[in-house]
């Protein structure tokens, strides 16, 4: 009884991951690409997006849940990086100047989704996701017209024809994989980006350090219940916008990372996606609205990046035409993160039930109890 | 209220720190944006002042030990330098000689042009700013209009909308 109460447990509680890794071993085979192809894909993804997914613990912590805000962050980026090619600063310089340009951009972006969405406890994703909508107009219109208008551009091969406003497409080959190879390992067939890895790595034991200081334990607190902490003394609004303005700082961080390994940038559209695949790959991980951590982050990249990489070729093999493991792969993104909230709901109703259950129980037997003496 | 109050009784050890992170900050910028400037260096091996500054006839130039550029009479040629100091070597194919020069960049500017001449006599004024023709900016009463933006682009009927003008009588 008690093993097949576990097995249950085991299965609701992992049923994401368990769902993913059998999708991926069967379409592993049915891509029919090489191991050693599928393996340095992992290995050069993980460099490329981990950054990104690991800015979304803070908030996870502070009961925040997903910050879908975080495309307020890779927008920052995408600004640091624009002025970056503007100036003509380029390799790792030209990273680091996009990141010191993005940050006091993604602080303030940080700082007003804080205070939004500390009006909005309890609907923080969605206000998140919204909040990012509205940005983006800012963005848009920012990068459309101001940029060449009002906000001087020196360099006129980014810029549209019509002289304002800036190109489609934004050519980063000035910065293109400048972290990535500023220190790269070759083993056997395989090419290991050291340094991003290394700033993985820094970014882990940051998070690791920060939960044991005491903001880090008080948004622990915080995340566990807001009204204990309020009463502990805790200043909980300060610590949730502090919570979000260090994820999209992270953010930030994370897009001018994911921006440099790709080699160009979408300027309009590049940052729509960005919470997307994060949150899908942080849940791909088995992580959920209330808890996350560092192993769920590098198990759901490399979940969600083999099925990436192996969807289109099964969907070629299998049915004739790429396109369908396209779909597939968008259905998927967006499937798991609904299974994953409606997992996460499921299993909520069914904890406040069995502690109905119980209170309700004890009750009527110490009622029973009372009136048998 | 408390708040205001906490403001005001910033601790000066706290103020100093908060002062140090933004002269910190600017510092890295203004270090990042130094080192990481990359500028087109034009090397020009043609003669000045009417053949008082001969050209070399055959040269090799090198800039920071990179792999040499060779260069003849009337020759000009580009590299990319990242950063505003540089060490160039010329090396005369004619007669063997080698002179080696610490460059300077000015930092503001994208392309600058490198008499090799003048340089190998130490004349100064070596490097000069280059604009190439097509990037010159244009002249104040030909700036394009604002609205060209618009009709540059011009918004596409909808499918199956009427046409804005009326056919011709019959």
């Amino acid at each position: 009884m008690s093993g097949k109460l576990d097995l249950k447990r085991f299965l609701s509680g992992n049923a994401v991951i368990l769902v993913f890794v059998l999708i991926s071993a069967a379409a592993i085979p049915a891509s029919k690409l090489s191991g050693t192809y599928i393996v340095q894909e992992m290995l050069t993804r993980i460099g490329r997006n981990s950054f990104l997914v690991l800015a979304l613990l803070l908030p996870i912590y502070a009961g925040m849940g997903l910050n879908f805000g975080m495309t307020l962050g890779a927008m920052a980026g995408q600004l640091g990086l624009i002025c970056a090619v503007n100036w003509g600063i380029t390799g790792v310089e030209g990273l680091a100047f996009a990141a010191l340009i993005g940050m006091p951009i993604s602080i303030a972006l940080g700082y007003v989704c804080g205070s939004i969405l500390n009006k909005a406890k309890g609907r923080e994703m969605v206000t998140g996701y919204m909040l990012g909508f509205f940005i983006n107009g800012v963005y848009q219109f920012t990068v459309l017209y101001f940029m060449g208008m009002v906000i001087p551009i020196r360099n006129a091969s980014i810029l549209l024809s019509r002289g304002f406003g800036i190109r489609n497409t934004l050519n980063l080959e000035s910065v293109r994989q400048s972290l990535d190879l500023l220190w790269s390992l070759k083993a056997g067939p395989y090419v290991l980006p050291m340094s991003t890895y290394l700033v993985l790595a820094a970014l882990c034991v940051f998070i690791v350090w920060f939960r044991r200081t005491k903001l880090g334990q008080d948004m622990r607190a915080v995340g566990f219940d807001m009204g204990v902490a309020e009463a502990a003394g805790i200043p909980v609004d300060r610590t949730r916008v502090i919570a979000i303005v260090i994820s999209t700082v992270l953010a930030c961080f994370g897009q001018i990372i994911f921006l440099q390994n790709m080699g160009n940038m979408a300027t309009y559209n590049a940052h729509d996606q960005t919470s997307f695949f994060a949150v899908a790959a942080l849940l791909v991980g088995g992580a959920s609205v209330k808890k996350a951590t560092i192993p769920n982050v590098f198990i759901g990249v490399v979940l969600l990046h083999v099925l990436f990489v192996v969807s289109p070729r099964a969907g070629q093999n299998l049915f004739g035409s790429a396109q369908i493991g396209e779909y597939f792969r968008q259905f998927i993104g967006y499937g798991v993160i609904a299974l994953s909230l409606v997992l996460y709901a499921t299993r909520e109703r069914r904890e406040a039930a069995a502690l109905r259950a119980s209170t309700y129980g004890a009750g009527r037997k110490a009622a029973a109890a009372g009136g048998s003496v | 209220m408390n708040a205001t109050t906490a403001k005001r009784k910033l601790k000066p050890a706290d103020l100093a720190i908060r002062i140090g992170l933004v002269v910190l900050y600017f510092l890295l910028l203004a270090l990042v944006y130094t080192r990481g400037r990359t500028h087109t260096l034009l090397l020009d091996n043609k003669e000045l002042d009417g053949g008082r500054l001969p050209a070399f006839e055959d040269v090799l130039v090198s800039v920071n030990g990179a792999e040499p550029i060779e260069l003849y009479a009337e020759d000009r040629d580009l590299v990319t330098l990242k950063g505003q100091s540089h060490r160039i070597v010329l090396e005369s194919a004619a007669d063997g000689r080698k002179i080696e020069k610490r460059i300077t960049l000015p930092i503001g500017e994208d392309m600058l042009l490198l008499s090799l001449p003048k340089l190998a006599a130490g004349e100064e004024g070596a490097i000069e700013v280059f604009v190439p023709l097509d990037a010159a900016p244009p002249a104040e009463d030909e700036a394009l209009p604002e609205e060209l933006g618009a009709t540059e682009m011009p918004a596409e009927p909808a499918p199956g909308a009427a046409p804005s003008e009326a056919p011709p009588a019959q």
